[in-house]
This record gives C-alpha cells, structure tokens and sequence, in this order.
C-alpha cells in the first residue's frame, strides 16, 4: 500500500520539482533524512529517490531561466577548501582506501547539496521550504518514535534505521535537537496563518523533546538542555518559553523510566563511567593518529581500521597528559572516534580540523550577525528569527557532535549554506527594500512644500 | 498507526511542493515554464 501511495504522489512531486530547482533542493534533504526506501518494500524500493531527485534539481536548474547571480564567500570557499584538503588526506589514507573512497564520495553528495543550495536559494520562500523538507523528514520520525515512546509508558528505546545517515540513537537524538529551532522558525511565520500547522508545529517540538529522551542518548539530552538555555536566553518570549518549559518537564517525568534517569546520571561521574571513557580512549588514538600524520591525517574511517587501530595503540602511554582514567584501547575490535572533532582530527590531520572548526564558527557567527544587522537596520522580524533559528541548531550542532562522529552530517553543511545565502543574498535584499521603501516615503513627503512654494510664487 | 502518519508525511511533503510552486508562481518568478509562456505570448 505504502508502494502505491509514494508512487502515486510522486509524479505531483516531479512536476513540481521540474518547474522550480527550489522544490527540487528541498526534497534533497528530505529524501537524505526521510529515507523513503526504509519504508517500502515494493517496486517503489528499488528507486534511488536522491540519485532521482539530485538529476532533476540539476535538470531543473540548467532549464531555469532565472539563475542567482553565484555567490561563494568566504566560508563557501573554507568549505571547498575543506573538502579538497579530505580529497588529499583520502588519496593518502593508511586506512582501507575503497573505504576511504567511499566516504570520501558521501562527503562529495554533501558538497553538491551545499552547491546547490548557493546556487539556487535566493528568498525567503526558497529557504522556507527547504526547511519544511527538514521537518517533515527528522520531524516526521521524530514524532513516530515519540508518539511510540508515549505509548508504551517510555519503556520503547528510539533508535535511527539501520543503513540510513542517522541509523545511531545518538546521532538520532542531536538531529531532532538541530531540527527543534527550525520548528520553532517555522511556527512563527506559519503558526498564525493556519490552526493546524500552528497545532502540528506545537506537537511536532514537543514529541521531538520526548523523542530526545526516548534515545536515551545522554549527549542528546545535554545538547537539548543546553539549547533550551540558549533559545531561552535568545527568546524575547520568555514567560511563555517558561511555562512551555515546565509542562514538558512535568510531562517528561511521568514517561522518562528509572532505567533512563540511571543512565543519565552517570553524567555526573563520566569519569568513572566505562562507556564514556571508552570515548575518550578513541579520542586519545585519534590524537595520536593526528600528531603522526599532523597535516593530512589517516583518512576517512582510518581509525576504525583495526591494524590502524591496533598499532596506534602501541602509543597510547606516549601521551600521559591526556586523561583516560583506568580505560585502556580494545585489544580485539576498533572504535569510532565518538567526536566530530576528534573524527576531523584523525582524519584530516590539524590543518582539516582548522578548517573545519572556521566553517562552524563562521557560520554560527555570521548567522548571528544577519540577525544583529537586521534588527539594527529594521528588518523584516521573519529574517531575525530565522538567522537565530540558524545559529541555535547550529549551536547544538557543535555541542551536541563533541561526543559523536557525525562531522559530515547533511544538515550542517546545508546549514552552511543557507547561512551564506542569507548574509550574502536575502539580508541584502531586504535592506534595499527597505531602503527604496524609505526613499519612496521621502519622495512623496517632499514635493509637497514644494508644490506649495511654487504656488506663493 | 505508523502506516497512517507516514501517508500523511507524504501528502504533506506533496502539498508543499505544490504550494510552493503556487507561491513562486503568485511572486512572479518565471521559471521554466513561465519562461516558455511568456516567449509564446511574444
């Protein structure tokens, strides 16, 4: 049944896909986060929906007439720049190279989705619907496992699909944190024009804080307080941001079970706590892999090679500073990095996490100065909340990926991009609009003593 | 359930494309489309 219904909704989607490239970008992430083929098992399993909808979003944009003038910047260029120097550290990986090749490809489909969205996105509209295609893909999952995790009085574990971008639980859990201030973007510029998107945005942010807890990912739960602290200290609705606060706490307690509140409490003691030291044992390896290889690193995946892995841990004493308690390297399988800057470390040696550290903190500072520049210039407010929406998930981004290998998630680099574009293209806009609407007020304010001089004469 | 909401997604995902075009259409951006019609108007 489920065959049928995708098959028969997706010529609707091609249609429209065919006759604007904003459209045909949009569905790229939600066919990324969505993972349409997890959930047939028909004839519609066997098509590849991104390789399908990435030919027609370049269909589309070759056959547009209208193409925005293409804007790189300066983080769209630390962003190639980053992409080259994994190129280099892939052609010389001490990893598996097939491997390493590719998740070197994976990294080149993320590229192409920024591109794209430099490319195409030129308004608010474009922005607005890629963002839709977030929500309703991480949104739409989040809010399944949720109501799942409600449903069974919060004994149901979430966890992500096996084979999909976000098949780990933790992973799982920082992206519906990510996708949290978008929801929040979005019930502000859509919750008034409609009950139901006004309802469904309200229910879809309150089962992704449930669907956070039902990971039962502590770094999820850590990136989701934090971010409630940082969208509170943002908000200019804290009384409502409040009580909204407290009635889900006082929901949350009711479903969060004793076997959850015992794994959260070995926050407190992570040091003691034999899997977050195992964590920091592969960070320590993947430190060590980086100050081997300091330029290029080992690679994509490299650590998680067990012959790399087993002679980097030849070296673990060399490195006393370095705390890793009692804990000492698996002798008998490897482990991933569990940080995105461990994993950009390893990988892709110092200068890679330089350059990948710039592009986050560019991005979330650049995202912050749209916002500042507008309110100052007296913008339009939808633009303000969406540079502040940006730089939350963002945010929670940084914070929440310390704990996981997940340094190449779609979202972010899409994020980057639309940070671009909005700083580069639509605040500008705005404020040329603003400008002439300011020049037009003068305009007609003028002739009016004029004509009047005229008239004494 | 999950079969339900999972339709829904998708008619909502199908929504959205459509009115988004609606949208851009409204705004006035041709597209390619647009850009046929108004070639065969001259």
């Amino acid at each position: 049944m489920r065959d049928l219904f995708l098959l028969g909704l997706l010529p609707f989607m091609l249609y429209a896909m065919l006759q604007r490239p904003f459209i045909a970008l949009a569905m790229l992430p939600w066919t990324a986060l969505f993972f349409p083929n997890a959930w047939v098992y028909g004839i519609a399993g066997s098509i590849r929906y991104n390789l399908l909808f990435a030919g027609v979003t370049l269909v589309a944009y070759l056959v547009h007439k209208h193409k925005p003038s293409f804007r790189l910047s300066g983080l769209g260029m630390l962003v190639l720049l980053f992409f080259f120097w994994t190129t280099l550290s892939t052609s010389m990986t001490i990893g598996i190279p097939d491997v390493a090749w590719e998740y070197w490809n994976r990294l080149l489909k993320v590229v192409i989705l920024f591109l794209f969205v430099l490319a195409i996105v030129e308004k608010k509209l474009h922005v607005d619907t890629l963002l839709w295609g977030v929500v309703l893909s991480v949104g739409f999952y989040g809010n399944l496992e949720a109501l799942k995790f409600i449903a069974s009085g919060g004994s149901h574990m979430i966890s992500g699909i096996d084979g999909h971008v976000l098949g780990d639980r933790n992973e799982l859990a920082l992206a519906f944190v990510m996708t949290l201030p978008i929801c929040v973007y979005l019930l502000g510029e859509y919750g008034k024009r409609s009950r139901a998107l006004q309802l469904g945005l309200i229910g879809t942010v309150c089962l992704l804080v449930f669907a956070v807890i039902g990971t039962q990912s502590r770094g999820g739960f850590l990136a989701l307080l934090t971010l409630g602290a940082y969208l509170f200290l943002k908000s200019d609705r804290k009384i409502l941001l409040s009580v909204l606060i407290i009635v889900l706490i006082a929901a949350l307690a009711n479903f969060a079970s004793s076997e959850w509140a015992a794994r959260i409490d070995t926050i407190e003691s992570a040091n003691e706590d034999q899997s977050f030291m195992g964590r920091v044992v592969a960070w320590k390896l993947s430190f060590i892999m980086a100050m081997q290889n300091p330029f290029f690193g080992g690679g994509f995946k490299s650590l998680e090679t067990f012959s790399v892995w087993n002679e980097l841990s030849r070296h673990f004493f060399e490195y006393s500073w370095f705390y890793t308690g009692d804990s000492l390297p698996p002798t008998t399988f490897a482990r991933a990095a569990h940080s995105v800057y461990f994993q950009v470390l390893g990988e892709h040696g110092f200068v890679g996490l330089f350059l990948y550290l710039t592009c986050l903190f560019a991005s979330w500072y650049k995202a912050g100065r749209v916002a500042r520049n507008a309110k100052r210039a007296g913008g339009p407010p939808w633009l303000i909340n969406m540079a502040v929406a940006f730089q939350l998930s963002i945010f929670a981004f940084a914070f929440g990926g310390a704990a996981l290998s997940f340094a190449y998630f779609d979202l972010i680099f899409t994020l980057f991009g639309l940070t671009i574009v909005i700083q580069k293209r639509i605040l500008p806009a705005e404020l040329a609009k603003l400008k002439k609407h300011q020049n037009d007020v003068q305009q007609v304010a003028v002739p009016v003593p004029a004509m009047t001089a005229s008239h004494s004469h | 359930m999950e079969t339900i909401l999972w339709c829904l997604d998708l008619v909502g995902v199908a929504f959205l494309c459509l009115w988004a075009l609606r949208e851009d259409r409204r705004s006035g951006d041709g597209g390619a489309a647009d850009g046929v019609t108004k070639e065969k108007r001259h």
